[in-house]
């Protein structure tokens, strides 16, 4: 029995979170509160045209009627209080905002907030090679390595700065996956969306470098709402990553990103996460409320990938889903899932396969420890004119300590009788005879959990590019330090 | 919320038969009624925005006015209901006997015969066996009996749909078997409910409703086997809403099967309920060929340490059939067991759902539940929906599922063909071979054989579909 005790301490990385802090930088904040004037004030901001805010007040609309209709959507297995979103400020900018030119005249106290975060641009700009836009709250102030994508033709920039300069491809391709009404968070994301990364690469272009954006949530009470949108056009190549951390607050904040991917014909994109948000203290006292809708839309012969390791929020509801639309197109999805303390995650995917010869892969992976609870949730769809479709599923749970939960609820529909469909999931805790047989070579019970801990999550980590899967494993690693004895 | 003219008139019938269900005098009861009809007030018939209905659509019963079953029927089709007792699997084995006349009295098998939900006495076949009390709902209820006081509704769980709650309020009929502490009863008993359209003589051919309550009380220690069998008129149209109340008590087995030939244009909703105590087994057998529109739901509690339960499942649909199986397996008690495996063989534009749910509660240590659905998809208009669930509140688990969609292996197609079978039967074959698995585990090896004909029948085109198959 105190193996287990010990074991479910082993998750603890959110007890002394590593990137709590919050950095003292005055904020351009929005009065709290959600009406047609927010997001006309939003829209004028940004300097937007004119078609956009008529979308955002579309949007606001909608979102108007599903709120006064239905509320928020409470299918989840998670639990929270209702949401006061009038309560909140949905825009927040660091007051400096001017159009700069070089890395020298970003404000030092927000470098040094980077630095903290081990994401110096500067380092990563002369080591890396890694292009980084870094969100600092709603507004973008960097972005590096735009010369060199340039060359290229790939576009990579703010979603603020893809309104300015590239107009008529935004607007070809928004919300194109994700209708303005797709659902509550989604309409309330297109109604007030702040930022976001704008990704272009034109057809038969292999993006020289794998782009990164790191979003954080500073200002406290302001939600965050990023828009991003990633356009591969035919042929094209394009690894995208995707890591945040946020500072300790103790209020909840709401964060409703919405992610869409396209595509085209023999395109093919990657996109990984490392999600470590605050994930509120142990008695599930504050950390943020995740709620994010992610979608591709896959074309002939396209792939769309995602990775996910997601580690932080108090909340987590996050369906990253691809719309197999061409034929001959692949989705799949990777995922480890650590939930600890009051920790709540429900997360998974969709696969609807519309085109003949589709395929999609599903691994996840979820931890569960403390009292946390977690669910998988996914939908693998075959459409009737979806021939020889294709998916292969597997979900497997691991609980570590006597009080935490794991769940699985994948649906699946079948409407093709070519269709092969297989779906497997399994929940248990770390065997007795493995950490026997590890013990009896030798190991420490810690270094044991960790490695069977690895182990159960490696057909997830080889998926991750090579900086994320370093620190996704450290993620684990920090974890189990101390955890034993 | 139903409608308010759909609760209302339920409401109504309820109002102008609850002097005429058996059992109308009895306070508890009474109050068992009331909540009943209460709780469909509130509950309706489940729509779309319920998830566990999700996949199933109820608008077509809940916007028919059904007829009250009309008694006199029973007796104008005694002839035709008889001949459908006679061949029942169990009445083979009588024939077959060769044996002294009070030898065959001694080995035959009980069968209780239900018409339109209530207690044809003149139709069955009366087998004492000792130590097993088999008898009709209506007449307990009518002499006041304690036992049945004791175990009526106690499994159900009224306020889960509407449904529930309609039989909780009007269910007067139906089989009760209870066995006696220690018993083994060596032969089966057998329960058949009928579904008549009418008699032409006797009423017009409305659909008709029935909500009938079988319970079967496994006292300590004691093993029985308990086949309920449904069927009917083909051209029958209503609904039966039946509740099957299993209470299984310490150390007791017992096995259950519902085999469903339902009429092709009948709806059947069907709940099973099962309450297991210490070390008790439970092996619940569902097999679904019949009804337009079927909701088989099997719920069973683990309340006590040591108990096993096994649910299989095998539904064999064709047309535009729909049968909707939902199952629920509540680890309630640590060191409880469960295995289950449900397959589907779905052909023409028929649509198989399985909703499977295992439930491991906080504290509830030291389980093991392994869950499979595999569906088989015959034709390109068939549809399988399938959601496995695991919920699991402890640690020491070790619980799994699986779940396949898929058709027909090639290569065992090819290789039947290869050796001169042709395409229908190859097919057939296969298809019966992939059902096989479940058959077997009813571990009654006529009923498998008559259900395994059944099957064959079934698959079976019509011929000149067959000769073009097997031409081209």
């Amino acid at each position: 029995m105190s193996k287990s005790t010990e074991a479910s301490d082993f998750v603890d990385q959110q007890e002394e979170y590593k990137y709590g802090f919050f950095s003292d930088i005055e904020s351009d904040v929005a009065p709290p509160g959600l009406n047609e004037d927010i997001v006309r004030l939003i829209s004028s901001k940004k300097e937007e045209p004119e078609w956009m805010l008529e979308w955002r007040l579309e949007a606001f609309r909608a979102w108007e009627q599903m709120n006064a209709r239905d509320g928020e959507p409470r299918w989840a297995q998670v639990k929270f209080p209702p949401i006061d979103y009038q309560a909140i400020s949905y825009y927040a900018a660091p007051k400096d905002k001017k159009t700069l030119e070089s890395l020298d005249e970003v404000d030092p106290e927000l470098l040094a907030t980077f630095d903290k975060l081990g994401i110096s641009l500067n380092e990563q700009k002369r080591l890396s090679g890694v292009a980084v836009d870094a969100v600092f709250d709603s507004v973008s102030v960097a972005t590096t390595f735009k010369g060199a994508l340039a060359d290229v033709g790939v576009i990579f920039c703010s979603f603020s700065e893809a309104l300015r300069e590239h107009p008529d491809l935004v607007r070809k391709y928004l919300g194109t996956v994700v209708p303005v009404r797709d659902n509550f968070y989604a309409t309330l994301n297109s109604a007030v969306f702040s930022d976001g990364s704008f990704c272009y690469i034109p057809a038969g272009v292999r993006c020289p470098m794998e782009l990164s954006t790191y979003f954080r949530i500073n200002a406290a009470n302001t939600g965050q709402f990023e828009r991003t949108l990633i356009v591969a056009e035919e042929g094209a190549h394009v690894s995208y990553l995707e890591g945040c951390t946020a500072p300790m607050r103790d209020e909840n904040q709401l964060h409703a990103a919405v992610v869409e991917l396209v595509a085209m014909p023999g395109a093919n994109i990657k996109y990984s996460t490392v999600q470590n948000w605050y994930p509120g203290d142990k008695d599930g006292k504050g950390g943020i409320y995740n709620f994010v809708t992610k979608r591709g839309k896959c074309m002939d012969n396209a792939k769309i990938s995602w990775t996910q390791v997601e580690t932080g929020s108090a909340i987590t509801w996050k369906y990253p889903s691809v719309v197999l639309q061409g034929d001959n197109s692949v989705g799949e999805f990777y995922s480890v899932a650590v939930t600890n303390n009051m920790q709540q995650a429900d997360t998974g995917t969709k696969m609807v396969h519309l085109g003949k010869n589709t395929k999609s892969t599903i691994i996840s992976k979820g931890i569960s420890a403390g009292k946390a609870q977690q669910s998988y949730r996914g939908l693998v769809q075959i459409s009737p004119k979806a021939e020889n479709a294709r998916n292969y599923s597997q979900c497997d749970s691991l609980l570590l300590g006597d009080k935490c939960g794991a769940h699985t609820f994948p649906y699946i529909d079948v409407r093709n009788a070519s269709a092969q469909v297989e779906h497997e999931a399994s929940t248990s805790k770390i065997g007795e005879d493995q950490l026997f047989y590890c013990r009896q070579r030798g190991l420490s019970e810690e270094d044991a959990v960790s490695m069977i801990v690895n182990g159960f999550c490696k057909e997830v980590f080889k998926e991750l590019p090579m900086e994320f899967a370093v620190e996704a494993q450290a993620l684990l690693g920090i974890s189990l330090e101390g955890a034993v004895g | 919320m139903a409608s308010q003219s759909t609760a209302e008139r339920y409401k109504a019938a309820f109002e102008a038969q609850r002097g005429e269900l058996a059992g109308n005098g009895l306070p508890w009861l009474a109050s068992m009624r009331d909540d009943g009809i209460a709780r469909f007030g509130d509950l309706g018939f489940p729509g779309k925005k319920n998830e566990d209905w999700k996949y199933t659509n109820v608008s077509s019963i809940a916007g028919t006015e059904f007829a009250l079953p009309d008694v006199a029927v029973a007796a104008a089709r005694r002839a035709v209901i008889a001949a459908a007792v006679a061949a029942l699997p169990v009445a083979k084995r009588e024939q077959r006997e060769q044996s002294e006349p009070s030898e065959k009295a001694a080995k035959a098998e009980p069968v209780l015969v239900f018409v339109d939900g209530r207690f044809a006495a003149d139709l069955c076949v009366d087998a004492a066996i000792d130590g097993v009390r088999v008898e009709s709902l209506a007449a307990l209820l009518g002499q006041g009996d304690g036992a049945v006081e004791k175990a009526f509704g106690q499994c159900l769980d009224v306020g889960s749909h509407g449904f529930a709650a309609l039989n909780a309020a009007f269910a007067a009929d139906g089989a009760v078997v209870i066995i006696s502490k220690g018993t083994t009863a060596e032969r089966t008993v057998h329960v058949m409910h009928y579904v008549t359209a009418g008699a032409a003589s006797i009423s017009p051919m409305a659909p008709t409703v029935s909500h009938a309550r079988n319970i079967v009380v496994a006292e300590a220690g004691s093993r029985a086997r308990v086949v309920e069998h449904y069927g009917g008129d083909l051209a029958a149209t209503g609904l039966t809403n039946v509740v099957t109340e299993l209470i299984i008590a310490d150390d007791a087995h017992l096995s259950h099967a519902v085999v469903q030939s339902a009429p092709a244009g009948a709806s059947h909703i069907h709940r099973v309920e099962a309450r297991l105590a210490r070390g008790s087994n439970l092996q619940s057998h569902v097999v679904t060929l019949g009804a337009e529109l079927s909701r088989t739901e099997v719920r069973v509690v683990l309340d006590g340490e040591g108990a096993e339960c096994t649910l299989d499942g095998l539904y064999a649909l064709a047309d535009d059939q729909h049968a909707d199986h939902h199952t629920v397996i509540d680890h309630a008690a640590p060191h409880t067991n469960s295995r289950e495996l449900y397959k589907g063989v779905i052909d023409d534009d028929a649509r198989g759902v399985f909703t499977g749910r295992i439930i491991v509660r906080p504290d509830s240590q030291h389980i093991s539940a392994d869950q499979a659905n595999r569906n088989l998809l015959l034709a390109d208009g068939a549809v399988a929906e399938a959601r496995p669930q695991l919920e699991i509140y402890a640690d020491d688990v070790k619980c799994s599922h699986g779940c396949t969609v898929g058709r027909l292996n090639e290569e065992s197609m090819f290789y039947m063909r290869q050796r001169g079978v042709g395409e229908t039967e190859a097919r057939r074959l296969l298809t019966v071979a992939f059902a096989g698995e479940v058959l077997e585990e009813l571990g009654d090896e006529e009923l498998a054989q008559a259900l395994r004909k059944q099957l064959g029948r079934k698959l079976q085109k019509n011929p000149a579909e067959q000769q073009a198959e097997d031409a081209s």
